[in-house]
């Protein structure tokens, strides 16, 4: 049975996260301070971290710099309301797997622990290769739960962006890093997809490296992207005959919500450029 | 010389005649051509010529000719023009003057023949551009149609489509279904982009057409208007033999100012009468009337017709292209016209068949008062702002009544309403959600403007009419597709807190139901946002994922915790420690942000970003507000740990409501 400990210093929301995880048969313990989370951490090997970054006596982002160096690092989930750079920088530094919004829903509590959790321990870590607020640069295994992880570190880096712009760069981004990882990568863990996110006065920009050998338009029938003006839905036939799961609209929908998507000759690089 | 002016009259045209007793006349000079040509045989004799019995009309006026004469020093005596008929059938205009010329009695004939053809030439001109006015009014009356079918026609199926796209994406449908969606959403976004622009265009310029009518002074008199449509369709109607006329019953003194527009106006009645003339028989009567009704004024048309026809409903009448069996009538445009213009301005219009015979189509306008406010202020700004904030939005259940008569419209509105919460009424037209309003109680009534039998405009003056002397007010919420800002400050006049363009979002409506006010009246409440004081029970109950003995714990935590935590807040600004401020506020922002307390969650985070900024001189009044809200939340939490999941709602409703409506809901 997996051992999780939520450390959070109100009481309610630890009443609520310790209530949902033991229904769900994990074994919970809590601590009300840093302090005492690094003293039960020392106790005893745990599994996974829910870290509150504001608590008393140390806080959460101190708290994984102490635990730097130790032999066993739990996974560790950050929740917090707090949408500064500065902490989800550190965050990033200090190999947390994952941030949370507060306050906590109950599914997504659910679904992300048991991600984090069911994730193959021989799964490559995320690195890091840069962190500042303008230049942030990962080397992330291409494997499915990675997407969604590296997008609740950055999508806090873009707070400042009116919901629209967010919602439209996130959902670009996921889908290109998305194509990354499955065509690139075949969600081969061992393989690496390195992503760089820029961010001036006027621009965000993200970039994405994949390992793969890249590709040819003409191979993209099963993508709308390439359909003929006068069949839209070309490419469902193809899907269809290919075996795929249907859709194929991602690039096509992508092209239209960022103002410039540029892919290198061989097409296994590409930039996205939303003007700000 | 002398031989020279003989001839001058000739010349000129004149035929210089004198009168001798007994009516006839001499020459006194040759006589011109035109006069040849009416009275060949008299322009030969010599002998004195008797003028009168040729013409009539010279007769007549030798009868004035002869005062003349006879009264020296009054002033000259001059006809009118008069039209002689020639042997050949030509028409030749004659003028006579009477003189005296060297004790002489003269009579001066002429023809002003070019004058003459000039005067029919200019009247002629005048009755073509009246023509061409007549013309590009019906244009223009076409082109506020077209503006109108694009802001319902069109509009209003995308509302659905929006509400209808944003129900699926809350429905447990695959990733790839949802990018499907969210393709259409983005399209349907684009095409309501695209139509706000094109309505906003069109109605700054309908807006300066109307600014303009208004600046010139025309006073807008709803019976001169009727007047002048009269004048302009009584040849019309003459010549049909139908008799037009005001009612005996109008005081023909008294004045009837009305809000709207002359030009708009006469249209209106000149559709109507148009109408009441197509089916009046020849001999029978159209009459016009005028009646107060205190802030309204009515005017009616009644003609003695056939009545109307009995598979219509009144309201069916004045729809798009609809037309009379025995149809004259030409496209169906003119009484929707009538419909949507009086609608625009805040009136409502009908028809009904008379007890006798015939039928009366009536309509009215509210009463116009003298400085009426300042027009075109944009009152989408706030609710723009306001959207900015969207994200965060957190909306309280809600007793609402929302009345639509589309009925596809109307149950996706309730549907999604229902799904955050809230209890919802619904009514399919203006009647009705009035009486849905005084059989039950509510927080919001929601009302569309354009809807059979009472629109939305008069339903909410009957709401504000009835609420008077009372306490409660109720949060009026107008969905139009009139989103032009002067029918946006009309409605705000009218009674209406908000103003909803159609087609709306969800996001748009929580966002105004955010700031509804819960019994309270609404005004200051408007001005500083309201505090909600938390989810419903429901609501909670899906955040710990359906563990109702879960929240309970929670909430007998909070509940305990708490109160220390308030204590501990002020011990910390009390005794000066930032840091403390800080760590105690940030955690109880994280638990009132669980309950859904969003006031609260506010307060807390001041705090905990004045202690973070080591400023606390301002702390103590934030805290106070703090306690404000966390009683509130308090309150409703103690109501949810009580409750039996039986009845999960009932008590926490008891206790909202207001007390005089309990008996009236626990039935």
């Amino acid at each position: 049975m997996p051992h999780i400990l939520v450390a959070e210093d109100d009481a309610t929301t630890r009443e609520m996260i310790r209530g949902i995880l033991t229904k769900q048969g994990y074994d919970v313990s809590t601590a009300a301070d840093g302090m005492s989370a690094l003293r039960t951490l020392k106790k005893k090997n745990f599994d996974l971290v829910l870290l509150d970054i504001w608590m008393p006596k140390m806080s959460g982002l101190g708290l994984i710099g102490t635990l730097h160096g130790e032999m066993h690092i739990p996974k560790i989930i950050v929740m917090t309301s707090d949408k500064t750079s500065d902490t989800v920088l550190k965050s990033l530094r200090g190999q947390v797997y994952q941030f949370l919004s507060k306050p906590v829903d109950a599914n997504i509590l659910i679904s992300t622990v048991d991600n984090a959790l069911s994730e193959d321990p021989a799964t490559p870590p995320i690195e890091v290769l840069s962190a500042n607020k303008h230049w942030v640069e990962l080397l992330v295994p291409c494997e499915r739960s990675v997407v969604s992880r590296v997008q609740s570190f950055l999508s806090r880096l873009e707070t400042d962006l009116p919901a629209d712009v967010m919602e439209k760069v996130g959902y670009a981004f996921r889908e290109l890093l998305n194509n990354a990882i499955e065509w690139g990568g075949h969600l081969d863990p061992n393989l690496k997809v390195r992503i760089s996110y820029i961010r001036t006065r006027k621009m965000l920009m993200y970039r994405l490296d994949d390992p793969g050998p890249g590709f040819k338009m003409e191979d993209l029938k099963h993508a709308a992207v390439s359909n003929p003006a006068d069949d839209p839905m070309a490419h469902m036939t193809v899907r269809e005959q290919k075996g795929l799961r249907p859709g194929g609209l991602g690039l096509m929908l992508t092209q239209q919500l960022v103002d410039e998507l540029v892919y290198n000759e061989a097409r296994n690089e590409v930039v996205l450029i939303k003007y700000l | 010389m002398s031989h020279l002016l003989e001839n001058f009259p000739v010349e000129m045209g004149f035929a210089l005649l004198e009168y001798r007793s007994g009516g006839d006349f001499v020459p006194i000079t040759g006589l011109p051509k035109w006069f040849s040509e009416l009275w060949p045989g008299l322009a030969k004799a010599s002998a004195p010529i008797p003028l009168t019995q040729q013409s009539p009309f010279l007769e007549n006026f030798m009868l004035e000719a002869e005062d003349f004469w006879n009264s020296p020093g009054s002033a000259a005596c001059q006809s009118e023009t008069w039209i002689e008929k020639s042997g050949s059938g030509r028409e030749i205009p004659v003028q006579a003057r009477a003189l005296f010329l060297g004790g002489k009695r003269i009579l001066v004939l002429f023809s002003p023949d070019s004058q003459f053809h000039e005067q029919v030439k200019m009247l002629q001109t005048a009755r073509n551009a009246l023509l061409d006015h007549e013309r590009l009014a019906r244009e223009i009356q076409k082109k506020e149609i077209l503006l109108h079918c694009i802001v319902h026609d069109l509009s209003q199926p995308l509302s659905v489509m929006h509400v209808a796209m944003d129900s699926l994406l809350e429905e447990p449908i695959s990733e790839r279904s949802k990018q499907f969606l969210t393709l259409g959403k983005h399209a349907s976004n684009q095409q309501e982009t695209m139509i706000r622009q094109i309505l906003q265009t069109f109605s700054d310029d309908l807006r300066a057409s109307l600014d303009a009518g208004t600046e010139a002074g025309s006073s807008t008199d709803l019976l001169k208007c009727a007047r002048k449509t009269m004048a302009l369709l009584g040849p019309t109607f003459e010549a049909k033999g139908v008799r037009l006329a005001v009612s005996a019953s109008v005081v023909p003194e008294s004045r009837w100012p009305v809000v709207g527009e002359a030009s708009r106006l006469q249209r209106i009645f000149s559709n109507l009468l148009e109408n009441a003339l197509r089916y009046t028989p020849a001999g029978r009567h159209v009459t016009i009337g005028v009646e107060d009704e205190g802030d309204f004024l009515k005017a009616y048309v009644d003609d003695e017709g056939p009545g109307l026809p009995r598979d219509l409903r009144p309201e069916q009448i004045f729809g798009l292209f609809m037309k009379g069996k025995q149809s004259g009538g030409k496209a169906g445009l003119g009484l929707y016209f009538c419909r949507i213009t009086v609608e625009r301005w805040g009136g409502s219009i009908g028809a009904v068949t008379l007890p006798e015979r015939g039928s009366r189509f009536w309509f009215r306008l509210p009463r116009a008062v003298a400085g009426t406010g300042a027009r075109g202020s944009d009152l989408r700004g706030s609710a723009d702002s306001a959207a900015a904030h969207r994200k965060h939005t957190h909306i309280r259940p809600l007793r609402i009544l929302l009345a639509d008569d589309q009925e596809d419209i109307r149950t996706l509105t309730a549907h999604q309403l229902k799904r955050n919460g809230h209890k919802v009424v619904t009514a399919e037209d203006g009647i009705h959600a009035l009486k849905a309003f005084h059989a039950s109680s509510f927080e919001v009534v929601l009302l569309d403007q354009e809807m059979p039998g009472m629109t939305g405009d008069e339903v909410a003056r009957a709401i504000r009419k009835a609420e008077e002397g009372k306490k409660k007010r109720v949060f009026l919420i107008a969905s139009t597709g009139n989103t032009a800002s002067e029918d946006a400050l009309r409605l705000k006049q009218g009674g209406f807190d908000e103003v909803l363009g159609k087609p709306f979002r969800l996001e748009d409506l929580n966002l105004l139901l955010s700031s509804a006010p819960v019994a309270k009246p609404s005004r200051q409440l408007l001005v500083q946002p309201s505090s909600p004081a938390g989810s419903t029970f429901a609501e909670l109950v899906a955040r710990v994922g359906g563990d109702e003995k879960l929240l309970k714990r929670m909430i007998h935590t909070f509940l305990r915790d708490t109160p220390k935590r308030l204590t501990g807040i002020a011990a910390a600004i009390r005794r000066k420690k930032p840091e403390s401020l800080a760590s105690l506020a940030h955690a109880l922002k994280g638990s009132v942000s669980i309950f859904g307390a969003e006031g609260a969650r506010k307060q807390a985070n001041v705090l905990q970003e004045l202690g973070r900024s080591g400023e606390l001189s301002g702390a103590p009044d934030v805290l106070a507000q703090l306690k404000e809200e966390i009683a509130k939340l308090q309150a409703n939490l103690r109501g949810y740990a009580n409750q039996t999941p039986a009845r999960p709602k009932s008590k926490r409703d008891s206790r909202r409501r207001p007390p005089r409506n309990r008996g009236k809901r626990r039935r």
